[in-house]
């Protein structure tokens, strides 16, 4: 997307179902966009394919899931664990969307990871990122 | 496609690792059991849709779009932790 990058081994991860739509792609660079809470996933396979990825808990404070014991298991989580949710940019900046239902969720120390699903959790795969502000605009805040 | 007809209690197994049983016939609900390794996932179809599409929307997106997100984002005062 950006011409060459280059991108250190620590920062290579292993997702060997690849990501609903994308099953061939099972390798991908996590790229931080400095000062921002964003990062680029890069297929190192495909390089003309890249995501945007957010930290969910940045615009969804009350974002929240248990992680299943076999999502655990598959990616051997110890300690450590990353969360992003993939940004969907509408072409109105302010309809962009984040996936709440499917968080990738990545182990650091063994470089893998996987698009969960969080099935029956009431989250949805487009989740306005500025809900906030417009339900604000609207003031209808309050009620239910 | 494959078309079998089941009845409530009766099941199929595909490969010899998962088994899918018919448990309960409501109207036009079916409800159905099964049993697979657990490195196998199952979804609702139209959910595993859902994301795909959502995957395939968020894939590469256009740097002027990028750009106006961000400055959207700026505009609001970037939160951050």
């Amino acid at each position: 997307m950006w011409g060459e990058v280059e991108v250190q081994e620590k920062e290579i991860y292993q997702f060997p179902k690849g990501l609903p739509g994308f099953e061939e792609e099972t390798e991908f660079a996590l790229i931080p966009w400095e000062d921002t809470p964003f990062s680029y996933l890069q297929s190192v396979r495909e390089k003309e394919l890249s995501f945007l990825l957010v930290s969910p808990f940045t615009f969804a404070p009350d974002y929240s899931f248990e992680l299943s014991e076999v999502d655990k298991e598959e990616l051997q989580i110890d300690e450590q664990v990353a969360v992003f949710s993939l940004v969907t940019i509408h072409s109105q900046a302010n309809k962009s969307t984040m996936n709440l239902l499917a968080p990738v969720v990545l182990n650091p120390e063994k470089q893998l990871g996987k698009q969960v699903v969080l099935h029956q959790s009431g989250y949805d795969t487009r989740h306005l990122i500025w809900a906030e502000e417009e339900e604000d605009a609207r003031s209808v805040k309050g009620g239910v | 496609m494959l078309v079998l007809s089941r009845k409530k209690g009766e099941s199929i197994v595909i490969q010899d690792q998962i088994e899918v049983t018919v448990l309960a016939v409501e109207g036009d609900t079916v409800r159905i059991g099964i049993s697979a390794p657990k490195h196998i996932d199952i979804f609702r179809q139209e959910i595993y849709a859902a994301i795909q599409d959502a995957n395939r929307e968020s894939a590469t997106p256009l740097a002027a779009d990028v750009e106006a997100f961000m400055e959207r984002l700026r505009n609001n005062g970037l939160k951050k932790d």
